[in-house]
């Protein structure tokens, strides 16, 4: 019975033609989406390669960084960026030393100057797999299944159906099937035509470790989430009497999926775990800087009145390593505040991240979003890796240049003591993607939770139909 | 008879919860929106009063700011509640960069953030641009799909029309009547939204001069529902079902709403390729670092082919010029007569570098926003963004800003500051007023005239689109098959 059910199903919706617009819909938009992309790409990519190159030409020698625009770490851009543009304009993808000459430590401020150049883009969003697929397709998906079971009825099949031996399972079960693959056969093929496209671009996304697993976890992502509103689209249809209703139950529950719900989930984590804001953390470290720079300098002020006028005394030489240890001390004092400032708002900042993913999980538009974000490396895991690069570039720049540049004060004026090898070459920042385990570990909730959003939607359609009033 | 026809269709809304439904969601949605947005912003003005503070204390004198370097903050704009626009990517200041010579100050924007909250980055913001585009456009679908269709699939509109009852009436007063419906639903929200953040102590109106542009976003977003609800008309007059009235309506808003705007950013970046600010900065980096060497190479050459210096040892150099020689003199004359020659060579290289660019984005801007215009959903957006000072004329105005900056630093510090190169040596002559105030980028905030004459358009736009709008379902109806 079901293959025959199946099969009257599936001829209908392939002769209809939903499933042709469905299809053009599909070949356009998803290859138009991913070849838009790859040229944002090219462009973002050229102009990194670009900076780089002009970097090294500008920065081949410690002096370079030392005395003349100091050093920089660049992040490139992401060629997956067409599975989720995500983060991609707010994420730093430059960090350059900010540093007083002979005043160690040098900090390396994080950038993004990408947005001037990109601003409609971000004003008006990307045409990424995201948008299709949590737009577009959610759509059809809702199209697709409002009037499954409530239009049945009111058009009196469903009655003559049942009136017959057909068990509603499976009745249930052949008209989700049919219907099912007239959303997904036009949208794995307009895929595997963007995938062709890519190929026949030399294939860009090849130099990322682990690309293809991104790329298939995506994809099944994107499944699952057209799958979860597939059946939510059921549900409701299997709820309702008549197909408009149902319609209109499913667009206000789209638009609060989609809309309301994930905007209101990020100010939530906000309120209830508050972070301090970027701008406030550096505002602070900069107070505690110059604070303990001004109890350093008093301490300094104190040592010289001490010291005689003959600056070729012992004394003198003595006061002059004195100097060198309160700096020193000074020093030690302001990065051990720094790291605590930054540890204190690394816990707040996981806290609270924890918690927004975890509200996010709760609606099947977040736990597409933000996953598909990480698997194209445009996502929160990218900048932490980024941020943990730079922090121990900043690291070994300090020791091996900056802290070897210390400024010692005289009673009649400074002196700048340099012993960092000047004419050795200049540090270079190696950009190390994110290891693809772990952003498979990050996606892995999702995956699972939209698994249960399609059981739990199909589930309960199942039921309501089980128990739906054909008359 | 309009009169009649117009409350049996507020009734008709009323009794099948439909306004009831619109004003739970404006009741619910837009004071929430308003609520965050303006926490956000209030948060976000308290670190930048508290930097500016901070800046002050740090720059006092010219002194300070030739240690410390220069820098001017971008304030947040206290109406991001209408809409957040683009306030993320903008620059959050200027700074200038390098040491202050004669040559100029080199001054350019400072784009650094941390992710404050990524999730916001990455699922967007619930301001009045969003809730109206999306969320009261889902609701004006649900008011009009059905509106004529509907009345014609139960056969109502065929008892009417039996009667002596003019069509141009009816289909005015259901504009009229779903038109004050969906007004009353969204301006309870607003009022609501604006007496919530007032009670809570954060409403934006506390900002001088905040009432106005406030005042023409809700207008726009007025026009926008009335102009969308007319469309919801038109479709609904041209349907022959309920269901595809509302499937076409979905489909077009989708179009609208996402396919055309992203559409217009690939159009202007395929037909207007530009460069990017970061290679820019670094050409122009590249020119400034040319022309200091050519500098060198010219004072080099100088020092070695001037009479009366060219043998000149370090050590007589500066005896002479103790003594006050006049070949010493003429020396420092030329030498700051070749400098400033090259400096004005500079300055005009990097104007031009910066106006080829600025063009060049203008003009991809204007292609992409002339395109997005095809949508009275772009046309809402844009409007609400430059009322809101979050957008584009922001942009425009740090562009300024920066610009301004650095004449105000050249004015007050490169211009005094002077430097002189004999061999090895450099010396700093000159009279830089180190005691004095350090330079301010005085704040100017986009008068509303001028961000008002970047949306004109929009806002004619909007009227526009509600007119052909209405009059297309007018038409429509008046050639309605009602059996």
């Amino acid at each position: 019975m079901m293959r025959v059910l199946f099969l009257k199903e599936i001829r209908e919706a392939f002769a209809s033609r939903r499933f042709w617009v469905i299809l053009a819909l599909c070949l356009v938009l998803i290859p138009l989406g991913v070849e838009v992309s790859l040229k944002g790409y090219r462009t973002r990519l050229q102009n990194y390669r670009e900076a780089v190159r002009i970097y090294q030409e500008e920065t081949k020698k410690v002096s370079d960084v030392l005395f003349q625009g100091g050093a920089k770490a660049f992040a490139p851009p992401s060629p997956l960026s067409f599975l989720s543009f995500g983060l991609e304009l707010v994420n730093p993808n430059i960090a350059e030393t900010q540093y007083k000459y002979g005043e160690p430590p040098a900090v390396m401020r994080l950038s993004n100057n990408q947005g001037r150049d990109n601003l409609y883009e971000f004003f008006y969003g990307p045409l990424d797999l995201v948008f299709v697929v949590a737009v577009v397709m959610s759509f059809l998906a809702v199209i697709l299944t409002y009037g499954a079971v409530a239009g049945e009825k009111e058009q009196g099949t469903l009655r003559q159906v049942l009136s017959n031996s057909v068990p509603r399972a499976e009745f249930l079960l052949a008209k989700a099937t049919a219907n099912g693959l007239v959303l997904l056969i036009p949208f794995l093929l307009a895929l595997a035509a963007s995938l062709v496209l890519l190929e026949v671009q030399g294939n860009p996304v090849a130099a990322v470790p682990g690309a293809w697993t991104s790329i298939g976890l995506a994809v099944l992502i994107a499944v699952l989430f057209i799958g979860a509103f597939f059946s939510l689209g059921l549900l409701v249809s299997a709820l309702t009497k008549q197909a408009v209703p149902a319609l209109v139950a499913l667009l206000l529950l789209w638009v609060s999926l989609y809309g309301v719900y994930p905007r209101l989930s990020s100010a939530a984590a906000q309120i209830a775990a508050p972070v301090r804001s970027g701008a406030r953390v550096a505002l602070e470290k900069a107070q505690v800087r110059r604070n303990i720079e001004k109890e350093r300098d008093a301490e300094v002020d104190r040592l010289l009145k001490t010291l005689p006028d003959n600056i070729d005394s012992d004394a003198y030489k003595q006061g002059e390593k004195t100097q060198a240890e309160i700096r020193d001390r000074y020093q030690a004092r302001l990065e051990e505040s720094w790291r605590t400032l930054e540890r204190d708002v690394e816990t707040r900042q996981k806290r609270r991240n924890a918690l927004a993913v975890t509200i996010a999980r709760l609606s099947p538009v977040t736990s597409f979003i933000r996953p598909l974000a990480e698997l194209s490396r445009t996502g929160w895991l990218e900048y932490e890796q980024f941020l943990g690069g730079v922090r121990r570039f900043e690291e070994v720049l300090n020791r091996d240049i900056f802290n070897k540049n210390r400024m010692t004060r005289y009673k009649h004026g400074i002196g700048a003591n340099n012993t960092a090898d000047v004419e050795a070459a200049a540090l270079v920042f190696t950009d190390v993607p994110v290891p693809a385990e772990a952003i498979v570990r990050d996606v892995l909730p999702d995956i699972v939770i939209l698994v249960l959003f399609n059981f739990v939607f199909f589930a309960g359609a199942f039921v309501a139909f089980l128990r739906y009033d054909v008359r | 008879m309009f009169r009649i026809i117009y409350k049996k269709e507020l009734l008709e809304n009323i009794q099948n919860y439909r306004f009831l439904m619109a004003l739970v969601i404006c009741l619910v949605v837009i004071p929430l929106g308003f609520t965050v947005s303006q926490k956000d912003y209030v948060d976000r003005r308290q670190v930048y009063d508290d930097t500016v503070r901070d800046d002050a204390e740090l720059r006092k004198t010219v002194q300070d700011f030739l240690v410390n370097g220069g820098m001017a903050f971008r304030p947040p704009a206290a109406l991001g509640l209408l809409s957040s626009g683009v306030e993320m990517v903008l620059p959050n200041a200027v700074e200038t960069r390098g040491f202050v010579s004669e040559e100029g100050a080199q001054v350019q924007f400072n784009n650094s953030r941390r992710l404050d909250n990524p999730f916001t980055s990455l699922f967007g913001r619930l301001d009045l641009a969003f809730i109206v585009t999306t969320v009261l456009a889902v609701l004006v679908m649900i008011f009009a799909f059905n509106a004529v269709v509907g009345e014609k699939e139960r056969r109502t509109l065929a008892q009417v029309m039996a009667n002596a009852v003019p069509r141009p009436v009816v289909i005015a007063a259901k504009m009229a009547a779903g038109g004050t419906l969906l007004a009353a639903a969204f301006l309870s929200g607003v009022l609501a939204g604006v007496l919530l953040t007032t009670a809570l102590g954060i409403d934006p109106f506390r900002e001088a001069g905040a009432w106005a542009p406030f005042g023409i976003g809700v207008g726009a977003s007025l026009v926008f529902l009335m102009a969308f609800y007319g469309f919801g008309l038109l479709v609904s007059s041209l349907s022959r079902s309920s269901v595809s009235a509302m499937v076409t309506l979905l489909s077009c808003w989708v179009a609208l709403a996402m396919i055309v705007p992203k559409g217009s950013v690939v159009v202007a970046k395929l037909v207007r390729p530009i460069k990017s600010q970061q290679v820019v900065e670094l050409e122009k980096s590249q020119v400034r670092r040319q022309t200091e060497r050519d500098i060198d190479a010219s004072v080099a050459k100088l020092s070695q082919t001037m009479p009366g210096i060219k043998d000149m040892s370090s050590d007589d150099y500066f005896k002479q010029r103790k003594a006050k020689n006049p070949v010493i003199e003429a020396y420092e004359k030329e030498q700051a007569r070749l400098r400033s020659e090259f400096t004005a060579r500079l300055n005009a290289d990097l104007d031009r570098i910066d106006a080829a660019f600025d063009a060049e984005r203008a003009a991809q801007a204007a292609a992409a926003r002339t395109i997005a215009r095809l949508s009275p959903v772009s046309c809402l957006v844009n409007a609400l963004t430059e009322v809101a000072g979050t957008g584009f004329a922001e942009d425009e105005s740090w562009r300024e800003a920066r610009s301004r900056y650095k004449q105000i630093i050249d004015r007050d510090i490169a211009s005094k500051a002077q430097m002189t190169q004999f061999k090895d040596f450099s010396y700093g002559g000159g009279n830089l007023p180190r005691k004095a105030p350090a330079p301010k980028l005085p704040a100017v905030p986009v008068p509303l005239e001028k961000r008002m004459a970047a949306v004109w358009v929009d806002l004619v736009l909007l009227a526009i689109y509600g007119i052909l709008f209405f009059a297309a379902a007018y038409v429509a109806f008046l050639r309605y098959d009602v059996r």
